[in-house]
């Protein structure tokens, strides 16, 4: 075979793999539904390592459960509930880990470290010191006196339930108040039996774990219980645990009457302290966030990307979306917004006048700069340390935005670049990605929409030259064409891919996976409502949480 | 599945230093415990062998195109250290260098994560669903780290302790990348950065210890603690019993982590204090205005590990100093971007790797000299360890995994060649590398890794 009869086997290769992976993901073939299904057993301990993936082979079966640690804020939000001067505490917890991209599937894989442990055994260790090292201390914290078993039984069984997320059953009654009894006997004080009651609480899987594993109901599936729906839904809407209200309705059986839960859902949706913060979890797995801390710039480059403005530009973005998110606005308004909430130095990075000061206030752009794609976040987290990369830009928006999937290079390819010393700007540097066919088939996918964004250097800041060339800002996303970022923001909000992948977003979050074949159809559901609505994200929220699909799962996995 | 076979029990003997008691401060030994020495200063008192102890030292993007920097020039007992080795000249005799193997792990082609996996696990690793990442894989078993713990963790306090130079890493394809010690799939031993913190964990029980209390409140206290792990152990078994397959093995692992403590608790009340003297904290680490404080972080660490490996709190250690994949940027020798971006970027790219990887070396040479200069009877810390250094792939432009870079840095207590040399093979598996390392720990392994990474032999040529 000629060489270049071999090019263009290869090319036509190439071009169908990432042609049939943008297709399949489109209708969801290439998401896990097919590649993962049934779960890939694997040597060690018969582990069978794909989430949430159900019995067998049969990639229509539903998912089973899967126990979800609580993520570091989650955690420090359900010890707040539980103890008035949780704020005061100090200790660690491991880094919450991100699979696919979202913390919240982490959650649902990651195997404690014996260092994860141990951090939970200590911040324990903390709490219940803090609130029953003294006698005056316990006597505050229990409200009653703590040498008498009856105040411990009935503290305990209140502070178990609120930690658990459910009532105790007898057992944990009876070992709970044995440990409270033992340390009396052993340390003189009910202060100290108090103490080591409430860490063992605390220290228990009931508390780091959210269990919701449901009941037997219809083969294939288990419905959750009244307390597990309760669970899922105060941490998925506020990032913490179920109020009194709702544990209460819970567990007397409420929460199953009809029109309960969307009576809750409307109710949670409703309280905007809570739900922003579930918001912003949402949104900072979406976007990213979590990695903005350990981003790095040239400090002789970019002087200006200071750990409080890469805190600014997080807080950004967090309020543009989760405020789009509760309000009724069509949420495609926030990829081609012309507003954004910025404070002081975010005005300055962005040339806003007449903003100053560390609050953040909802101000217009300049003309240069609109929606999610103008935020600085964005634009310092997809590129390199030193220069921009339309690349990553472009990866970004397909991946994260479009849910699309984009293979990673061939082995053994050549992936040189030139660098800023043979070329002056991102268009020349990238053009081999356009010319060898090898690299082109993918990265038609991602440069063309990435180069739109090189009005914006490598942390964000407007500019319309690259080493004294000026700026080409032409871009293509799919059919539409573009000169400028404004133009790729309008052609975004505008794209059907983007509703569909928050879709998934919302899912992946709520259910702590991937969805599988068998979750198509809900999701396309979900999609065409959100559509119906005019693409307010309350109502997408609402639709997926009041949903059936919400409060069910499949077999547990074997 | 081939798994390594071993026999426990001859391994079995006294562990000698209790450890570190949860929460309670306790007064430690001298490093390495003169009095238990026996007459001849190479063993104990006992007529045990001294301990040796197991690291791993890994940094991201390999070694450049041209492997004439790294390969010595020569091979066998006589041979000159490459330039980019040459910052290693003052533990020359310590190192075993081992070029020419090959990763032989092939399932799939995705670079970054086959060398790491490869040369860490001697296994293929798991490909799972990507959904809006790049990618996403994992370590299909444990690391050789964690296989060898498996072992001697039973003998000190800590199993294992995870330290990491760079945060620098890539957190969007999977475990692999994240984290270099595995137990198995998604069940990564995050790296420790703060060098207060891991003093706090391994010397201070976690550093919420309040001042030393008479010895009848702290066996109280310690029974009060045991008895709420007791109380989790009751409540993971309660829970296993409810879930699948897969959350049973998370929990087991969960549970596991518990007895961890629970046998440092027990450690409460015996009598430490002729043992190992309490070292002193280190203050909070220096922040660099120019980036990540590498050089900082490097001496702090390397100076807690050495205490802990001296005062045998723990065996076995890895040091992740840079993530695979991973992109830092080495300000402290003028490199103007991220370490995996100027593996792309031809020509002036590979003066900085080579430049990074001279650099590298220098840090590992800082572990090396702490280890060195803790005397252990005869002998000292190095010559009892075995390290091995090596990265995630060999060439980083092209993702090669062929002519692997491997330093092996100290004997292992004799086990391997002492002064050492340069061994090389011709496309050998790498995992040969992997079972002398076991072996050299004292365990009687006939086999190591699967698939193509599994090997019945072990690298004789560096062996003593």
């Amino acid at each position: 075979m000629s060489t270049s009869a071999w090019l263009s086997t290869g090319l036509a290769v190439l071009l169908l793999a990432c042609q049939a992976d943008i297709k399949g993901t489109n209708n969801g073939q290439t998401l896990p539904g097919t590649s993962g299904a049934g779960g890939t057993s694997v040597g060690a301990g018969g582990m069978s390592v794909t989430a949430g993936t159900g019995p067998g082979s049969d990639p229509n079966a539903l998912a089973g459960p899967s126990l979800r640690l609580l993520t570091e804020t989650q955690y420090r939000s359900t010890l707040k509930s539980l103890f008035t001067f949780a704020d005061e505490l100090s200790f660690d917890l491991e880094d919450d880990v991100a699979l696919n991209g979202l913390r919240a599937i982490g959650t649902s894989n990651i195997a404690l470290s014996p260092k994860a442990t141990e951090a939970y055994f200590h911040a324990a260790d903390i709490a219940s010191d803090r609130g029953f090292g003294t006698a005056a201390n316990a006597a505050a914290t229990a409200g009653c006196d703590v040498s008498q078993q009856a105040c411990a039984d009935s503290y305990l069984a209140d502070f178990g339930r609120r930690a658990f997320r459910r009532s105790l059953t007898a057992d944990e009654k009876t070992r709970f108040s044995g440990i409270y009894q033992s340390g009396v006997s052993k340390l003189g004080s009910g202060a100290a039996g108090l103490k080591y009651a409430t860490m063992a609480i605390l220290t228990s899987p009931y508390f780091v774990y959210r269990v919701e594993l449901g009941e037997a109901a219809a083969p294939g599936t288990r419905a959750l219980t009244g307390t597990e729906i309760a669970s899922k839904l105060a941490y998925f809407l506020w990032n913490g645990p179920p109020d009194k209200e709702l544990l209460d309705l819970a567990e007397n059986g409420g929460l199953k009457a009809p029109g309960a839960l969307a009576a809750q859902a409307a109710r949670l949706l409703g309280s905007m302290t809570q739900v922003s913060a579930g918001m912003d979890a949402l949104f900072e797995d979406y976007v990213g966030l979590y990695n903005l801390g350990s981003v790095e710039k040239l400090p002789a480059r970019f002087p200006k990307f200071t750990p409080a403005l890469v805190d600014a530009m997080r807080q950004e973005t967090l309020m543009n979306l989760s405020k789009a998110a509760l309000s009724p606005a069509d949420f495609r308004s926030v990829f081609n917004s012309s507003k954004s909430y910025i404070n002081g130095d975010l005005a300055q990075l962005y040339g806003v006048n007449g903003v100053s000061g560390t609050s953040f206030v909802q101000a217009d752009l300049p003309a240069e700069r609109r929606g999610l794609l103008g935020n600085a976040s964005v634009l310092s987290l997809y590129a390199h340390a030193n220069v921009s990369s339309p690349t990553l830009r472009g990866k970004f928006i397909r991946n994260i935005l479009m849910c699309q999937a984009i293979p990673p290079p061939p082995p053994n390819v050549d992936t040189t670049l030139p660098d800023e010393s043979q070329v002056k700007t991102a268009r020349e540097r990238l053009t081999v990605h356009s010319t060898n066919p090898t690299c082109a088939s993918c990265h038609q996918l991602m440069d063309p929409i990435g180069l739109s964004l090189e009005n914006f250097d490598a942390m964000g800041q407007y500019r319309t030259q690259d080493n004294g060339v000026t700026i080409d800002a032409s871009g293509q996303l799919d059919d539409a064409t573009f000169t400028t970022e404004a133009g790729l923001a309008d052609a975004l909000a505008k794209s059907e891919r983007v509703p569909n992948c928050l879709s998934r977003l919302v899912f992946r979050s709520a259910w702590g996976r991937l969805e599988t074949a068998a979750d198509e159809g809900f999701i396309n559901d979900m999609t065409t409502a959100f559509a119906a609505s005019t693409y307010q994200m309350q109502k997408l929220l609402t639709n997926v949480v009041t949903a059936p699909s919400f409060t069910n799962v499949g077999e547990l996995d074997q | 599945m081939k798994e390594l076979r071993m026999v426990h029990s001859s391994l079995k003997r006294r562990a000698f230093l209790r450890g570190i008691a949860a929460g309670v401060p306790v007064a430690l030994g001298l490093p390495i415990l003169e009095h238990f020495l026996g007459g001849n200063g190479d063993a104990f008192a006992d007529g045990t062998d001294l301990p040796k102890r197991f690291g791993v030292f890994f940094w991201g993007n390999g070694r450049g195109i041209d492997a004439k920097r790294w390969d010595p020039a020569t091979v066998g007992a006589t041979w000159d250290l490459s330039p980019q080795l040459e910052p290693l000249m003052a533990y020359k005799d310590y190192l075993n260098v081992v070029t020419g193997m090959k990763i032989k792990i092939d399932k799939s082609p995705q670079g970054h994560h086959r060398g790491s996996v490869g040369i860490l696990s001697g296994r293929d690793f798991i490909v799972q669903p990507a959904g809006s990442a790049p990618y996403r894989s994992t370590f299909a078993g444990p690391s050789i780290d964690q296989t060898i713990a498996a072992v001697t963790g039973a003998m000190t306090p800590f199993k294992s302790l995870e330290l990491g130079i760079s945060q620098r890493l890539d957190k969007v394809e999977g475990t692999t990348l994240q984290f270099i010690s595995h137990n198995g799939p998604d069940s990564g031993n995050p790296q420790e950065y703060d060098p207060v913190k891991l003093f706090d964990r391994v010397f201070a029980g976690g550093g919420n210890s309040g001042p030393a209390q008479d010895p009848e409140l702290l066996k109280n206290v310690s029974e009060m603690k045991t008895s709420v792990l007791d109380s989790v152990l009751t409540d993971l078994n309660g829970l296993s019993q409810r879930v699948g397959a897969r959350d049973k093995a998370r929990l087991e692992q969960h549970a596991e982590n518990i007895r961890a403590i629970e046998k440092r608790l027990s450690g409460t009340g015996t009598n430490l204090s002729a043992q190992c003297t309490m070292p002193t904290r280190p203050g909070p680490l220096a922040t660099n205005p120019n980036g990540e404080p590498f050089e900082e972080r490097v001496e702090a660490l390397s100076g807690v590990l050495a205490l802990a490996l001296a005062c045998d709190l723990t065996r076995v250690f890895t040091i992740d100093f840079t993530g695979s994949a991973s992109n830092p940027v080495f300000h402290p020798i003028g490199i103007d971007g991220g370490n995996h971006d100027i593996t792309h970027q031809g020509a002036a790219g590979q003066d900085k790797i080579d430049k990074s990887t001279i650099w590298t070396m220098k840090q590992f040479g800082v572990f090396l000299g702490k280890f060195m200069a803790a005397a252990e009877g005869d002998s000292n810390l190095l010559k009892q360890s075995a390290i091995m250094a090596t990265s995630d792939v060999s060439d980083g432009a092209a993702h090669s995994i062929e002519d692997y870079p491997i330093v092996i840095a100290g004997s292992a207590g004799g086990f391997f060649k002492n002064p050492g040399v340069h061994y090389r093979g011709n496309g050998d598996n790498a995992s040969l590398v992997l079972l002398s390392l076991v072996r050299s720990m004292g365990l009687p392994a006939t086999e190591f890794g699967a698939d193509g990474g599994h090997v019945t032999e072990s690298l004789t040529g560096i062996e003593a």
